[in-house]
């Protein structure tokens, strides 16, 4: 069953196309990618789905509700959770408290709720049972501000998965990161979606596109050129060329 | 206690509470504001007109002051959902000067002449002479401070600092912009309103003059000295520059070259204040054993 629908989605920034008429769907429990050279129109994607941006034209389906044109606070309520491609913690807050935040996302807009502390044992307990999946344990009390960058991917994606999304979207999470460090992380998105959480990724190494996604769409200058299973997408011609320009085929094949 | 001394002190812990306001503001919220004076002044002029003209007791005058000054915080706020940093200092300046200029050309408000005629603080039969109201305004300064110290605990204190660290971010986790700037701009200005209630109870003559731009610039400088963001700073920039133009007397003069320098040397030596992390009350407190710092 489909639990986000993209239907005709169209952005434009002045006479700018940059997300012209894509449609895909992902399904319940799969992990999806979004991939495409830069400026193919990703994360602009991520911006319309999380509701940082308004499609022009095109709906978007959460569920089968509709949630293009919400507030990005209420997208956020309704189950997705984000990170983003240039990180964004809450850099003078703990690490415990950027997670913490996340819990928070029901509380938010209920007088009753929000008007209670929130260093309560079982937000602790939450907040420990998330580290510790993400790997994050032994930095929480550690500030925000100054962790290494593979510490903050982390952070996001910890701090995504405390509001207890249905469907996660993840910008980029991989980039800057080394080589173990990839391996921790695709083999956390992986128990992520066993866990019941659908996962979109936008990804630029195409090892771990192709490793993650069971299936994908490709992106370029703001259409959808390809969409299947990673072996069909990568031997697509279009995505080739996309990639390596107009030239021998077959070449970047391998990939 | 001489009457000099419960002048200054009395007017010290109403500065402390109008900053204590503020500091939800800028130092929780993050929201900058060149403005406070205006919703002190609106907490000030309501209480006056409300316990002169229309007769309510001090007491209620005192409430009336909040709610109004809790209201206008509300529309006042919109702004800062549209624009941010140095643009909002420029716009909160503006609604100081508007609120000031309302102040001197409504008749209603007594115009340049101001209000006289407040009577003493009463409430529950009993009258708040000087020395009373002393102890009645550092009661409400300290039952203010545990309130900020409280909020700062909950949810919607949690999701203040989101605001103020990362709007983005705090949004992609279910935190309104809007509801929480309003929330700040309601709850800091209701404050500010408290502070000026007892402001035209303790002076029982106010002026338009008492809430101009300057008086803004000294709650703000108040805060960066004192700590931003932090529970006790508030008080302690009040004290210190509450306390210093009236050691220098004779320099009074040049009361707002001294609040520029002071200014200056904390932004210099203490940029988060002198409570503030890193701050010299926290060096000097880990030199002393460690006690009660756990950062380097």
């Amino acid at each position: 069953m489909a639990l986000l629908e993209v239907k005709g989605v169209s952005k434009s920034f002045g006479g700018l196309r940059a997300v012209d008429g894509v449609s895909f769907e992902v399904r319940e429990g799969e992990i999806f990618g979004l991939i495409g050279p830069n400026g193919a129109g990703k994360t602009t994607c991520f911006n319309l789905i999380s509701g940082v941006l308004r499609p022009d034209s095109g709906e978007i389906r959460l569920g089968g509700v509709r949630i293009d044109g919400l507030s990005p606070d209420r997208i956020a309520k309704l189950g997705v959770g984000r990170t983003f491609q240039i990180v964004r913690p809450f850099s003078e807050m703990t690490v415990f408290q950027n997670v913490a935040a996340g819990i928070g996302a029901h509380r938010y807009g209920r007088w009753h709720l929000e008007a209670s502390f929130y260093r309560r044992k079982e937000t602790v307990e939450e907040v420990e049972r998330i580290a510790s999946a993400v790997g994050l344990s032994e930095f929480l009390g550690r500030k925000a501000y100054g962790l290494p960058l593979g510490i903050l991917r982390k952070l996001e994606i910890a701090r995504a998965l405390a509001l207890k999304p249905r469907l996660l979207l993840l910008d980029e999470s991989f980039s800057g990161l080394r080589g173990e460090e990839v391996e921790q992380l695709m083999e956390l998105v992986r128990r992520i979606r066993d866990g019941g959480v659908s996962v979109l990724l936008i990804e630029h190494n195409m090892r771990v596109a192709m490793g993650l996604s069971e299936r994908m769409v490709v992106l370029d200058h703001g259409r959808k050129i390809a969409e299947g299973v990673p072996e069909l997408v990568r031997s697509d011609p279009m995505v080739i060329e996309a990639y390596l320009g107009r030239g021998e085929a077959g070449f970047g094949a391998g990939g | 206690m001489g009457g000099y001394y419960l002048t200054v002190l009395t007017s010290i812990g109403i500065q402390a509470m109008a900053v204590m306001g503020l500091n939800v503001i800028v130092g929780f919220a993050g929201q900058i504001s060149l403005g406070h004076a205006a919703f002190f002044g609106i907490g000030a002029y309501t209480a006056a007109v409300a316990s002169t003209r229309y007769g309510l007791s001090p007491l209620l005058a005192l409430a009336l002051a909040v709610l109004v000054a809790a209201l206008v915080g509300f529309f006042l706020g919109f702004p800062s959902l549209r624009v941010k940093h140095d643009f909002l200092a420029i716009t909160t300046i503006g609604t100081n000067f508007i609120a000031e200029s309302l102040f001197l050309y409504l008749p209603f408000f007594g115009g340049a002449l101001g209000i006289g005629g407040i009577p003493r603080f009463s409430a529950l039969g009993l009258t708040f002479g000087g020395g009373q109201l002393l102890w009645l305004v550092w009661g409400s300064v300290l039952a203010v401070a545990v309130l900020c110290h409280l909020f700062r605990r909950t949810w919607a204190g949690l999701a203040l600092e989101c605001v103020r660290e990362e709007e983005v971010a705090a949004s992609s986790v279910g935190v309104s912009l809007v509801r929480f700037k309003l929330m700040a701009f309601v709850l800091g200005s209701a404050v500010a309103g408290l502070a000026g209630g007892y402001y035209a109870f303790f002076m029982r003559f106010i002026s338009p003059s008492d809430f101009s731009f300057p008086v803004s610039v000294m709650f703000l400088s108040m805060l960066v000295v004192g700590g931003i963001g932090t529970i006790s700073g508030p008080l302690v920039g009040a004290l210190l520059l509450g306390i210093l133009p009236e050691v220098f007397r004779p320099l009074v003069d040049y009361r707002m070259l001294l609040y520029g320098a002071t200014l200056l040397l904390t932004i210099r030596f203490q940029p988060k204040g002198l409570l503030g992390e890193g701050g010299l009350v926290e060096r000097l407190l880990s030199r002393g054993g460690g006690v009660g710092s756990s950062r380097g």
